[in-house]
Order: C-alpha cells, then sequence, then structure tokens
C-alpha cells in the first residue's frame, strides 16, 4: 500500500482456525481477505456473531437477491420509524419510493450540467490551499469538498453548511448509541438534536414550497406535499436528508484522501495523468476498486441458505466484504497492483443491486473536477510528511477506510 | 445458444453466446464485453447499462417499462431505441440480436 503502510510488509500470521485478531488489520486488512477468500469464503466470525463474505462472486449474487437478504435488521422489522439510515435500511418498495424521490439530482445527466459549480468549487479550494507551504489534504480539501457538495445538493444556505454538518453527526452518533442500548451520559437529548435540525429545514421548507428549486429539500417536501405527513413524516424527511449527507460525505472525504495520498507516493502515476487526463475516470475506479473508502456492509438473511456450500441460519447476518471483493484474483488480474489500464473495473465499492449508491455520479465528478483542476496547477505532489490511517477500534471487520493526515505540497507547473 | 453483438462506441464489435433466461446486460458483463458498466447488477436503478437496440430488432425486444423509462429519463444521449439492457431477456427469438452502447455510461 502507500509508504505508511510498508511496515506491514510481512503481516501477522494467519490463521483462521482461531479468533481473528481484527486489531492487527487497521491499516492493510488486504492480507488477510486472501487467506479468507482461499480459505473459508463464508467465514463464521464467532466474535461477532456474522458471516463474512470474501468473494466477489458470492457478494455480486447475495446483493443482488433483496429478498432474501434484507436490508433491515431484524429488530427493525416492522419499525421502520427506528431505521438508522432510512435508504440502507429499507427493502423495496418502500426503499425504491424513497429513492425515486431524490435521484433525479444525482444522476449523470445532472452532474454534467452541474460541471460549472464543481470546477468553480475545486478552484476555489485549491486557491484557498495553496496559501501555506503545506497543504494538508484531509482538512483542507478531502472534507470541505463533498462538506460543500452533499449541502449544496440539499439546499441548504452556505451560512448554514457547518452547523448541519455538525448536528448531522451528533445525532448519528446518538442513534448509534440509542440503536446499540448505550446510554450517552452527557450528551444531549435526541430531541434537542432534532429540534435543532428542524429550525434549520423548517425556515427552507417553506421557502422552497413557495419558489421550488433543484435541491433534496424541495424534492423531499413536494413528495410530502403529494402524499401526505401521514407517509412522509416530517421526522423521515429530516432523516433522508440525514442519510443522503452522511452517504457522501466522509465516503468521498476518504477517497479524496487515499488518491492524493497515493500520487503523493507516485510520481509515476501523476505524469501518466498529466500526460493523459482521461486516466483521471479510470484512476479514481481504481481507487475505488484498490482501497475501498467503505469496506464492508452488512445484509440480513431472510430464510435459511447455503452460499458456498456453507449453511446459513435464518436470521443470521452477513457482511459483504467489498475491501475483499474487489481484490479477488478470481475476478481481477493482478488485484493487487494499482493499474490505470484496466479497460473493465467492475468493483464493488458503491454496492451492487437495489442499493448501489445513489450518489455514485457526486462521487466521480466532484472528485474528478478536483483532479481535473490539480493536473493543470500541479506538475508534481510531494509528500511532506507521512499519512496517517485514520484509526478505528478494530473488533470486526472494518467499515470504513481513510486517512485522518495527509500532509503533502502542490509544486506548481 | 442465441448470439448477441454487442457494438462498442468506436466501433469495437463482440459478438457471444448467451444463454436463454439471461439478459443482455448479464451476457455483457459474464464475457467481459466493455461499454456496459451495469453498476447496480440488474436491478433497474443505475442505467449504466444503457443501450440502443438497432431498429430491426425494436419490434422483438419492445420498448421500456414503467421503471425503466424513469431511470432512461435521467441518462444521457436518449434515444427512442434506447433501453437498458439489464431489462432485456434474451430468447430464442431474439438470436442475432444487435446492440450499440454510447460513449459513456457513468
Amino acid at each position: 500500500m502507500t509508504t505508511t503502510d510498508t511496515a506491514l510488509a510481512s503481516p501477522p500470521a494467519i490463521d483462521l482456525s482461531k479468533p481473528i485478531q481484527w486489531q492487527d488489520w487497521w491499516r492493510n486488512p488486504y492480507p488477510l481477505y486472501r487467506v479468507m477468500r482461499d480459505e473459508a469464503p463464508v467465514y463464521f466470525d464467532e466474535q461477532n456473531g456474522c458471516y463474512l463474505l470474501t468473494r466477489y462472486e458470492d457478494i455480486w449474487n447475495t446483493l443482488s437477491d433483496y429478498e432474501r437478504f434484507s436490508n433491515i435488521p431484524f429488530d427493525l422489522i416492522g419499525h421502520p420509524e427506528r431505521s438508522l439510515t432510512p435508504f440502507r435500511n429499507a427493502d423495496p418498495p418502500r426503499h425504491t419510493w424513497m429513492r425515486q424521490i431524490v435521484q433525479p439530482l444525482f444522476t449523470p445527466k445532472a452532474m454534467r450540467a452541474l460541471a460549472p459549480y464543481f470546477n468553480g468549487l475545486a478552484d476555489e479550494l485549491l486557491d484557498a490551499a495553496e496559501e501555506g507551504d503545506v497543504v494538508e489534504v484531509s482538512s483542507q480539501l478531502a472534507i470541505p469538498l463533498p462538506g460543500r457538495v452533499t449541502c449544496d445538493l440539499l439546499g441548504l444556505p452556505k451560512e448554514r453548511h457547518q452547523l448541519f454538518l455538525d448536528l448531522t453527526a451528533e445525532r448519528l452518533k446518538l442513534l448509534h448509541a440509542q440503536y446499540r442500548g448505550i446510554g450517552a451520559d452527557g450528551a444531549r437529548r435526541f430531541e434537542e438534536v432534532r429540534a435543532d435540525l428542524w429550525a434549520i429545514l423548517e425556515p427552507i421548507a417553506a421557502q422552497r414550497r413557495i419558489k421550488p428549486e433543484n435541491d433534496a429539500i424541495t424534492l423531499c417536501f413536494q413528495e410530502q406535499d403529494r402524499v401526505g405527513r401521514d407517509q412522509l413524516s416530517d421526522d423521515l424527511v429530516v432523516d433522508m436528508l440525514l442519510a443522503l449527507l452522511t452517504g457522501g460525505f466522509h465516503t468521498t472525504q476518504h477517497l479524496v484522501e487515499m488518491l492524493l495520498s497515493l500520487f503523493a507516493d507516485r510520481d509515476d502515476l501523476w505524469q501518466r495523468l498529466r500526460a493523459d487526463p482521461t486516466l483521471v475516470a479510470p484512476a479514481i475506479e481504481e481507487m475505488l476498486r484498490w482501497d475501498p473508502p467503505v469496506q464492508a456492509l452488512p445484509r440480513f438473511a431472510n430464510q435459511a441458505q447455503e452460499i458456498a456450500g456453507v449453511k446459513i441460519p435464518e436470521h443470521s447476518v452477513l457482511y459483504m466484504v467489498f475491501g475483499s471483493a474487489n481484490h479477488d484474483e478470481r475476478t481481477f488480474a493482478d488485484p493487487e497492483t494499482f493499474s490505470l489500464d484496466r479497460k473493465i473495473n467492475r468493483h464493488t465499492a458503491f454496492a451492487v443491486g437495489v442499493h448501489h449508491c445513489p450518489g455514485a455520479p457526486v462521487t466521480r465528478f466532484e472528485v474528478r473536477a478536483l483532479l481535473e483542476k490539480m493536473l493543470g496547477r500541479y506538475k508534481r505532489i510531494e509528500r511532506a510528511g507521512p499519512s496517517a490511517r485514520m484509526k478505528i477500534s478494530m473488533t470486526s471487520v472494518q467499515a470504513m477506510h481513510g486517512f485522518e493526515k495527509v500532509p503533502v505540497r502542490f509544486i506548481r507547473a | 445458444m442465441p448470439k448477441i453483438t454487442y457494438v462498442e462506441f468506436d466501433g469495437a464489435s463482440h459478438v457471444v453466446e448467451v444463454p436463454v433466461g439471461q439478459s443482455v446486460m448479464q451476457g455483457a458483463i459474464r464475457n467481459d464485453v466493455p461499454g456496459i458498466e451495469a453498476d447496480c447488477g440488474g436491478a433497474c436503478s443505475c442505467a449504466t447499462c444503457h443501450c440502443y437496440v438497432d431498429a430491426q430488432w425494436l419490434p422483438l425486444t419492445g420498448g421500456p417499462g414503467e421503471i425503466e423509462a424513469a431511470m432512461l429519463d435521467l441518462a444521457d444521449n436518449v434515444h427512442p431505441d434506447s433501453r437498458l439492457a439489464c431489462q432485456i431477456k434474451v430468447s430464442e427469438a431474439l438470436d442475432g440480436l444487435v446492440v450499440r452502447m454510447p460513449k459513456s455510461q457513468r
């Protein structure tokens, strides 16, 4: 992987008959995944009571079969109002309905129309980042870019962005604590955070009802007016908007961090992109394959079944390990190599099936705009210090991969 | 087994045999045909398997269904012969079908 990870060139020994020491693998889980694919492609993680699917084909087939592999956690069945995330924790037809409300905002066609916006935002962020000697990619580019884009697509005025992002993070933390039955001492109550969020949204909703805009707030409240509050409550609209925001934020952040960290180490890749900017899109796809920000997501077995010869009991939790699927040598030639020359790159970074990330085109276009602007400005990206991987407490397969700090210097062309 | 011809935007042509019952999209991805991305794997929720059906075959494939038409509304360069390949099921009657792919799906 990157220079910061080469210390793991000799990974710990892997014996799948013993419990996996997850904390050993947070920097670079790919050697572990390889052994799992070969020896136990449907691995039962006893410590966490779940199955881990690691082969591309098994994951593809499972994700394509929403009738047998649900997105609704068992304890939420019959309680859609308790969903952690209304899109992810729903199945068709309810999921299809919610998705269709906002999908028109996120298509490639809609994104192409926003090209001047993406280009302008990339220039603005790069102008600001260039003011110092060292650029800390994470805080100066990778966080502000999707932060701005997601808030703008929702329809929030700029002066409300930071407050809304902070409240979203606070609410998500509370929701997770509530879902896991963990008390959050000292934390504000759920209702207080929701009231603050609503205080931001309500006046905007009122404005959009008079003057509709091309944003998610307009689309959600138009749908509410159409179907009534019984079906689409204010709370559900808030949840949907927050799910869109969280879905597009840290995921894109980590993608940008990992791309620029790699280019700081691999000038050969940067020079190829400079010589041929049409390679920007393949570079983004390859990073999504090679080190996907979302490493794994769960599905819930509606009935007993068998995958790759392993019997899966009804009501099992199965994790789709995208990071492993994307390195499956049964599907990808030379999977450990970051290559700009893959003509076909059907990775699973955005999942597959009805839950395929609706915001994938947003990520692709905003990151493409940033890289294209950088290619025009910088002849080289130099490392100014080691990149720091985001450390998360690893008690099971990790959900997210990314950096916390990526210090570099941009060398002007 | 029915033969389907996939023509890339640059004219490169791929003839593959696709089992009856599979979709035209599945025929492409199982044979590594470039030009069809199929991000959602056939769930009719991404419009990245957009293709153009050659005129002579349109009466046999028919037009898009309701959800497919809604997805096509969101795609680029949609023409009257546009379909999503994941929604065209291969039958013996489609032996010889020719589909063309747009310049870009994403």
